[in-house]
């Protein structure tokens, strides 16, 4: 009997051990993960772990930032140093934790009672081990679970990916194109200058009031507000910018190379775009697995009717040094709690999962329409800016600096065509900037690239 | 009842085929015509002109463009041959003469109503040394003056149109043909035409159609300085420039003159680049003498003790004063012909109204260089423009009597 029993542990507590040797790693996740982000961005992640690492990315940035800062760089410099996203990435160790966790079996316990006797004689043993039995049929399907919610972290994390990437090129457009706004304010400002100056001289000649000199005085004042206003959303465009970026203070001196103009040959179809976007976006797919998540929760709660099933295996060495050695069985019986109420839940649960998708399905149409309709918009607009307005006011220029050359014009006409160049030059930039920012929310709309 | 039935849907179709055949009010046919041009050629405007539209009450081909300068169906002749011949005795500075033909006893002069480019002012610093001057002035608005040519219509290629000469007595004929875009005539300014010569377009004589010609005959029996200018659409056509001299010499003069000079006086608003005048503005912002500005205009150059007649016509909304400098002439004459001598009036300014000619004589007894100008002051100066004003160069109604000395 003891020979049996010595055997049936020796057996049992090794393959238990090895049982619980089971480790976190990432690596795989990691790769696929990183794949994965690289086909919606083209470019490359670092998850930093370590303190090497972290130099590493450091001097990478720097390198990036030597030669001026280009909006390609600036992705690159996001994806890799963006505090937010680092800690992100961290999400997908705890899921890949909880899978692992998943898997492991509840710890077998012993319980031992040792009783002496008062009146003489050998100790009174009693000892009993409980393993969890349920351990067995209910793992899989925690683990189903478990892998489901690593698989919905990490198109949480991709979709962070994709989101930060957008924010570091709207970033850098709005920085770039408050630069350039800024200097053609400037330039506007100076005409308005001028205009004051020169409706001055006129008064001296008889040909302007003092309501024109109060007139022009206003334009001057309100081209400082202007200019007021577009110096200080510079200056938070370059915080958030240093923010989306990751950059410490030491870093922040960086020069801006200048935007790429998108070249947008054809807007895609509605009917095209949709299908990318339903297809590639993150968070329809999270969508889509939070129905099956439902669903596994569901299948886990209804094992769960059994929730505790216990193996036990019991000792006893009476007084008489009788021993008796056995199995038996613990079962928390479902008479009060069937688990009914957190059936019902999940299936609840599911339900608003199946709804949220249709909603997000909805969503998804109305974004996708409206940047299309955004980006036809500034697109025409800035077309029209470009090939007609800014045309014709050159062409106003040209005349009116010929005959104010030949003295047939006055010079307030020279002046309002000079300003009504830079204003409509001013209105290409901000039509610019809002077409790249239209392109950037379609590009994350849709999931990735442009198809 | 089954036949009121009837009665009423014959009633009702009869009435709707009735509607669907009318023509509909003419205003909405002409929006439709607007809308949509019909086939017809291009202006110069861009606009399509619909030939085959009848004029409300003339009943001529009317071309639909408002505002056409030229019609490219109707070519532009050359002036006639014997335009730039001098056969009489004038000098209208600026515009060649015109000479004529004779048949029989009537002298036959032919003007062609055209459109015409005139160059106001050429841009150009005049060599002639006498009116360099103001431009070298330091500080002056040298770079004012820029070429300025300007789409009008006139006669015989020039605007205005040549100086008819003829002789108290004579019968004249006058052939005129229409190159212009639209309907014209001429009226004879002053003259005591018989009333179907008079030339009041819509009056006295059908508007002569563009490319259609009319002539004119009648005997002379006054003695002065006289215009003739279109006589139809008056507004549009004297503001575009189609009027000239007629002068009616008498058969002998008391006193012969050795210049005799004619000075047509015109304005025109006209805006910077724009080469069509304004003609539904009193802003007038360029003044000419015989479609000249300063410093474009000749100089009338004389010899000391020269007897010079100088005779003025003003087809502009305003009065013009002339005013010379370093003579005083006497007023000899006006529309209405001579004035006896004395009745005459001695003076230097002679203020020139509008419709009027007024004739001046003097002699040049004092050397040098003479400005003759209106003495409006804004009419000596080219394009206004609200500038600030520096040192201007002079332009507008403004020239000089040289008097070479003996």
């Amino acid at each position: 009997m003891r020979r049996n029993t010595i055997i049936l542990l020796g057996i049992t507590f090794p393959f238990l051990v090895l049982l619980g040797c089971a480790t976190v790693k990432t690596d795989k996740e990691w790769s696929q993960f990183k794949k994965m982000s690289a086909e919606r961005t083209g470019h490359e992640l670092l998850w930093e772990k370590s303190e090497g690492e972290e130099t590493s990315t450091r001097k990478k940035v720097k390198d990036f930032l030597a030669d001026g800062l280009s909006r390609d760089e600036a992705v690159r410099i996001a994806l890799l140093n963006n505090r937010l996203l680092q800690s992100t990435f961290e999400e997908i160790g705890i899921s890949k934790s909880d899978l692992v966790q998943a898997g492991l079996f509840r710890n077998p316990s012993i319980a031992a009672l040792f009783r002496f006797p008062l009146d003489g004689g050998s100790t009174n043993i009693d000892a009993i081990g409980i393993f969890g039995l349920s351990d067995f049929w209910q793992i899989p399907f925690r683990k189903k679970l478990a892998a489901a919610q690593l698989e919905m972290s990490m198109m949480k994390v991709n979709q962070i990916v994709l989101d930060t990437a957008a924010e570091a090129k709207r970033a850098y457009d709005a920085l770039y194109y408050l630069r350039l706004g800024q200097e053609q304010t400037e330039g506007i400002l100076r005409k308005f200058q001028e205009i004051n100056d020169h409706v001055k001289t006129r008064r001296q000649f008889g040909f302007s009031s003092e309501l024109d000199i109060y007139f022009s005085q206003i334009m001057v004042v309100e081209a400082q507000m202007e200019l007021y206003r577009i110096q200080r959303e510079l200056a938070i465009a370059k915080a958030h910018l240093d923010q989306v970026l990751g950059l410490k203070k030491d870093l922040t001196n960086y020069k801006i190379m200048g935007g790429e103009k998108y070249q947008l040959h054809e807007i895609p179809k509605v009917e095209v775009a949709l299908q990318q976007a339903l297809s590639h976006r993150f968070d329809i797919q999270m969508a889509r697995f939070k129905i099956a998540e439902a669903e596994r929760k569901l299948a886990l709660e209804k094992v769960y009717v059994f929730r505790e099933v216990n193996f036990l295996l019991s000792y006893e060495r009476g007084i008489d040094r009788e021993e008796v050695f056995g199995p038996g069985i613990d079962i928390q019986l479902p008479i009060f709690d069937q688990n009914q109420a957190q059936i019902a839940k999940t299936r609840y649960v599911a339900r608003r999962a199946r709804k949220r998708l249709q909603a997000l399905e909805e969503q998804i149409k109305e974004e996708v329409i409206r940047d299309l309709e955004r980006i036809d918009l500034h697109k025409t607009r800035a077309n029209v800016l470009e090939d007609q307005a800014i045309p014709l006011r050159r062409k106003a220029l040209e005349y009116t600096s010929k005959w104010v050359n030949a003295m047939q014009l006055n010079r307030l006409f020279l002046l309002e065509a000079q300003k009504g160049l830079m204003r409509t030059q001013l209105d290409l930039l901000q039509t610019q900037m809002e077409f790249q920012h239209a392109l950037v929310d379609l590009e994350r709309h849709l999931g990735g690239k442009l198809p | 009842m089954k036949e009121r039935h009837t009665l009423f849907f014959l009633w009702a179709f009869f009435s709707f085929i009735f509607f669907m055949s009318c023509p509909g009010p003419s205003w909405a046919k002409d929006d439709i015509r607007a809308g949509h041009g019909h086939s017809g050629h291009a202006t110069d405007e861009g606009i399509a002109p619909d030939m085959t539209s009848k004029s409300e009450g003339h009943g001529l081909h009317m071309p639909e463009a408002l505002f056409a300068w030229a019609d490219p169906q109707i070519s532009i002749s050359p002036p006639p041959p014997l335009t730039g011949k001098q056969m009489g005795q004038i000098h209208t500075l600026n515009v060649p003469p015109l000479g004529y033909a004779m048949d029989g006893r009537v002298k036959i002069f032919t003007l062609i109503a055209q459109p015409v480019k005139r160059f106001l002012t050429d841009g150009r610093m005049p060599d002639d040394s006498i009116i360099k001057e103001h431009y070298r002035v330091k500080g002056g608005m040298h770079h004012m003056s820029v070429p300025k040519e300007v789409k009008l219509w006139g006669y015989n290629g020039t605007m205005p149109g040549p100086t008819i000469e003829a002789t108290k007595g004579d019968r004249v004929r006058i052939i005129l043909k229409n190159e212009l875009p639209e309907p014209t005539s001429i009226h004879w300014h002053g003259l005591e035409v018989p009333n179907d010569m008079d030339g009041a377009g819509g009056v006295t004589q059908k508007p002569i159609p563009p490319g259609g010609m009319f002539t004119y005959e009648f005997s002379l029996h006054q003695v002065g300085t006289y215009m003739y200018h279109t006589g139809f659409n008056m507004m549009k056509q004297d503001g575009m420039g189609l009027g000239g001299f007629f002068v009616i010499h008498p058969k002998k003069y008391n006193l012969r003159v050795h210049k005799d000079y004619a000075i047509m006086l015109q304005a025109f608003a006209l805006l910077p680049g724009n080469d069509r005048p304004n003609l539904v503005t009193m802003d007038f912002n360029w003044f000419t003498f015989n479609g000249k500005v300063a410093p474009d205009i000749e100089v009338m150059t004389v010899r000391q003790g020269e007897r010079v007649r100088i005779r003025f016509g003003n087809l502009t909304m305003t009065s013009h004063p002339i005013h010379l400098h370093g003579h005083t002439w006497k007023v000899v004459g006006t529309e209405g012909g001579p004035i006896p001598d004395s009745a005459q009036w001695p003076g230097n300014t002679i203020n020139v109204p509008p419709g009027t000619t007024r004739d001046v004589e003097f002699i040049a007894s004092n050397p040098g260089v003479w400005r003759i100008h209106c003495h409006k002051l804004h009419h000596v100066i080219n394009a206004h423009a609200d500038i600030p004003m520096g040192v201007m160069p002079r332009g507008g109604m403004f020239t000089f009597l040289n008097v070479i000395p003996r």
